[in-house]
């Protein structure tokens, strides 16, 4: 991640609401329209470019999602053939392209901005607060517990002298003993707060 | 409770201070304990003495959580009654957390440092400025805009403790506060909070570290106060140390080794005197 | 599953946006009424949870696992809004991070998951509870309520995805769908009822909510045990049956068609002549593997079938635990560090 790039100077609402912006544009796009397709990304060639992001990182992330895309396009592609007269193999390949563009379109901007600027432009676009407060709290648990989840199936592999996988029993159990880790966290982490002064409303040194 | 000028009332004071736990365990009986302004008390005792739960009255967090544990409004900061002024105590009160991730709660360790002053109602630039000073405090304002989770451990420790002082409490409460730190980050860490003017009252085991800078020792066993008084005295009587789960800090049990009737075995197993 | 992006037609997309905003709005509401200060924490953690549980894989067969979805499980803890709050917030990281669901199928997805998924998978879930009572109540109504919340899921799923398309691609969709799902759905069921088998033996107060509970007054189906709650339920069971009976239902087009009109699934009243020969149409293999209809239909009934017999069954197998007093017996695996 190299944090110097043009774009990711950029204010993250414009940032946001361009790739938003760009994805509805796709997604409105009629089945079939190749030029403006062509059009799309052409211009999200050279964000990709000016972005930085590898593009291999791009490819490999891209081609998990294709086959899923593949697969719905391949069920959906029959009826949308029949009205716009394409033939189905165009359909899901227009469908195919389509996602992939908006798809692209979102990696670049997660490449590009940080979370906490993402929802600090979120926020002031009008999220609600509460939901961006919870939305920063759990980004901030989720390294904690994914840690800790670490440790507990480390721990638990440690004992289990088996060469397959952990059973499904031991699996819960190390589910059930996170969600009881993750509640006395959460009352400590209240408490906390609560000894700092919180009272529900976050105050932030931005905006 | 009725103060005069000559003697002000004490920067802590409970009154027999009594807890249980929602099981209905009982995890304070009767604590009674008064700490003087601008004193360093250590609280001392095996897991499960009650230490934390001792901590977390002081800031009135316990009586009214979830309304589970039975409390009695015994706990007085600076002559404030807790349960009657929980927001002007916590004004006074700073709690440090045993593990800073419990504290560390932001995304970024300015934003974290900042929110105590925040919710005492500072301007954003006040805040700001506050928050810069006491990460410069804990030598940090290097890392004011990373995420605390790209932190060490000791460095992560040193983001509470300046959150805490950014919230300017006239009483210091420290949970473990040299727990899970590496040598170099513990004497760094002490240093620090021993540099601080405010009273003091920190619970642990470290023991080396309460000779250090605590000149009292407060020993709470099953919710009791076993022992009061100071620490070098305290900390000194083996068999009292031992029946109570701790062990004589190395420092003064080598100091006995120079004790002509103590062997090397007797010290080894802790039976020095 | 979560709908990518484009494969939902604007329409559906716009509509599903605006109720699922206009859900997730209340559920707001709702969970900062009952949580206050607490509500933020409370939901990220258990958002952060939620994730972090969602990478645990379960070994299904070679080079094939499942994970949690964690829709009823959050229900069942923390109560059904509070649950969807959840829900919304792992959708949103998931989308915006991590690229896992579109953005503008994010107000569907949260319909799927958090909507359907934990309100109504609690409304399932909450009148088992109550018939059946204790811990084996707890522990029955969250399998079965979690096989059902997968098997709604998938049927708003297809709705949305097949919504201005054809008919016949709606029965398409739902046959895979339902097939897929009833795989997915015995899964979310056998891990949801092992975790809160585990959490039960080893901190029941979590759930059971003695005295001050998180969700007292936040349980829209405690109040009346009577009809409203059993409809709502009854409506569910029956929903989901239909999403396993509804592909014979395929090849009597005449009152489906009604429905599909309706739902607004059927774009012009002459559409090309897809009812001159619906089979031969199927027959055909447009997407390659995937035009073997009578196999598919069957296979989906089947699914619905033995997915239906085998939660109920391990639900009953697992509850057993519990029958004698509530109390911990011997040789169950609850020693997790």
């Amino acid at each position: 991640m190299s944090p110097d790039g043009p774009l990711h100077r950029l204010d993250a609402r414009v940032k946001l609401i361009a790739a938003v912006g760009f994805v509805v544009a796709v997604v409105a796009l009629r089945p079939g329209s190749w030029r403006l397709l062509g059009g799309l990304a052409a211009i999200l060639a050279v964000i990709v470019a000016a972005s930085g992001v590898s593009p291999m990182r791009l490819l490999t992330r891209w081609l998990g999602f294709a086959v899923v895309v593949g697969f719905l396009a391949a069920l959906t592609s029959r009826s949308l053939a029949e009205r716009t007269g394409l033939s189905p193999a165009l359909v899901v390949a227009d469908l195919l392209a389509r996602n992939s563009l908006a798809i692209v379109m979102m990696m670049v901007l997660a490449h590009v901005t940080p979370w906490t600027k993402l929802l600090g432009a979120m926020r002031r676009l009008g999220l609600p607060a509460a939901l961006a407060t919870t939305l920063a709290f759990m980004y901030r648990y989720l390294f904690v517990l994914r840690d800790e989840l670490d440790r507990m199936t480390t721990a638990r592999r440690a004992r289990s002298f088996r060469r397959t996988g952990l059973s499904f029993g031991t699996l819960a159990g190390l589910i059930a003993a996170l969600l009881s880790r993750a509640l006395e966290r959460e009352e400590r982490v209240f408490e906390a707060m609560t000894a700092r002064g919180w009272d529900g409303t976050l105050r932030t040194l931005d905006d | 409770m009725a103060t005069n000028d000559a003697d002000p009332a004490p920067a802590v004071r409970l009154g027999g201070l009594t807890y249980d736990y929602p099981d209905g365990r009982r995890a304070l009986d009767g604590v009674d304990l008064a700490i003087a302004s601008g004193e360093s008390t250590a609280l001392v005792g095996p897991n499960g003495a009650g230490k934390s739960t001792l901590l977390l009255h002081l800031n009135g967090l316990l009586p009214g959580r979830r309304k589970w544990g039975r409390s009695n409004p015994s706990v007085w900061i600076d002559g404030l009654d807790v349960a009657r002024n929980a927001a002007a105590v916590r004004r006074k009160v700073g709690l440090l957390f045993q593990d800073p991730d419990d504290q560390l709660f932001s995304t970024s360790v300015l934003e974290d440092v900042a929110f105590g002053p925040l919710n005492l109602g500072l301007g954003k630039a006040d805040a700001r400025r506050v928050a810069l000073e006491c990460l410069a405090r804990v030598d940090l304002e290097h890392a004011a805009e990373r995420p605390p989770h790209h932190l060490s451990f000791g460095e992560r420790k040193r983001v509470c403790l300046a959150g805490v002082l950014a919230c300017e409490p006239s009483v210091l409460v420290l949970d473990e506060p040299t727990a899970n730190l590496d040598p170099r980050a513990r004497r760094r860490f002490l240093a620090l909070i021993a540099s601080l003017p405010v009273t003091k009252l920190i619970a642990t085991h470290d023991l080396e570290m309460v000779l250090e800078i605590c000149p009292r020792t407060v020993l709470l066993d099953a919710g009791r106060i076993v022992a009061d008084g100071p620490s070098r005295e305290i900390l000194d009587d083996g068999p009292l140390l031992e029946a109570h789960g701790l062990e004589k800090p190395l420092s003064l049990a080598l100091s006995s080794l120079d004790r002509p009737h103590c062997t090397f075995r007797d010290f080894v197993n802790g039976k020095d005197e | 599953m979560h709908i990518p992006d484009v494969l939902i037609n604007p329409g559906p997309s716009i509509a599903t946006t605006a109720v699922g905003a206009a859900g997730l709005a209340y559920a707001l509401r709702r969970v900062e009424e009952r949580h206050g200060p607490r509500a933020t924490s409370l939901m990220g953690m258990s958002a952060a949870f939620v994730f972090a549980a969602q990478m645990v894989n379960f070994p299904v067969g070679p080079g094939v696992s499942g994970h949690l979805l964690g829709g009823v499980l959050s229900a069942v803890i923390l109560g059904p809004w509070a649950g969807a709050v959840v829900i919304a917030a792992v959708l949103i990281v998931q989308c915006l991070l991590f690229q896992d669901g579109g953005v503008t199928a994010l107000g569907a997805n949260f319909v799927n998951m958090g909507l359907i998924g934990a309100v109504g998978g609690y409304a399932i879930y909450g009148p088992i509870r109550r018939a059946l009572g204790g811990r084996r109540g707890i522990l029955i109504g969250s399998m079965i309520a979690a096989w059902f919340s997968v098997l709604l899921a998938a049927g708003a799923f297809t709705i949305e995805l097949a919504a201005g398309a054809g008919r016949e691609d709606f029965f398409r969709v739902l046959s895979w769908m339902a097939l897929v799902h009833a795989a997915i759905g015995v899964g979310e069921a056998l891990i949801t009822g092992l975790v809160v088998r585990v959490v039960l033996l080893t901190r029941p107060e979590l759930i059971e909510h003695e005295g001050e509970g998180r969700d007292e007054a936040d349980r829209p189906f405690a109040r009346a045990p009577g009809w409203a709650s059993t409809i709502v339920a009854g409506l569910g069971v029956a929903l989901g049956v239909a999403v396993f009976a509804s592909p014979f239902a395929w090849d009597r087009p005449d009152g489906l068609e009604f429905v599909g009109e309706r739902l607004g699934f059927l774009p012009e009243p002459e559409a090309p002549p897809i009812l001159a020969a619906p089979m031969a149409d199927y027959q055909a293999p447009v997407p390659p593997g995937l035009g073997v209809v009578d196999e598919v239909k069957l296979a989906t009934a089947a699914a619905g079938l033995v997915g239906t017999l085998v939660v109920f069954a391990l639900a009953w197998t697992m509850s057993r635990v519990f029958v004698a007093g509530d109390s911990r017996p011997d040789g169950v695996m609850v020693d997790v560090a």
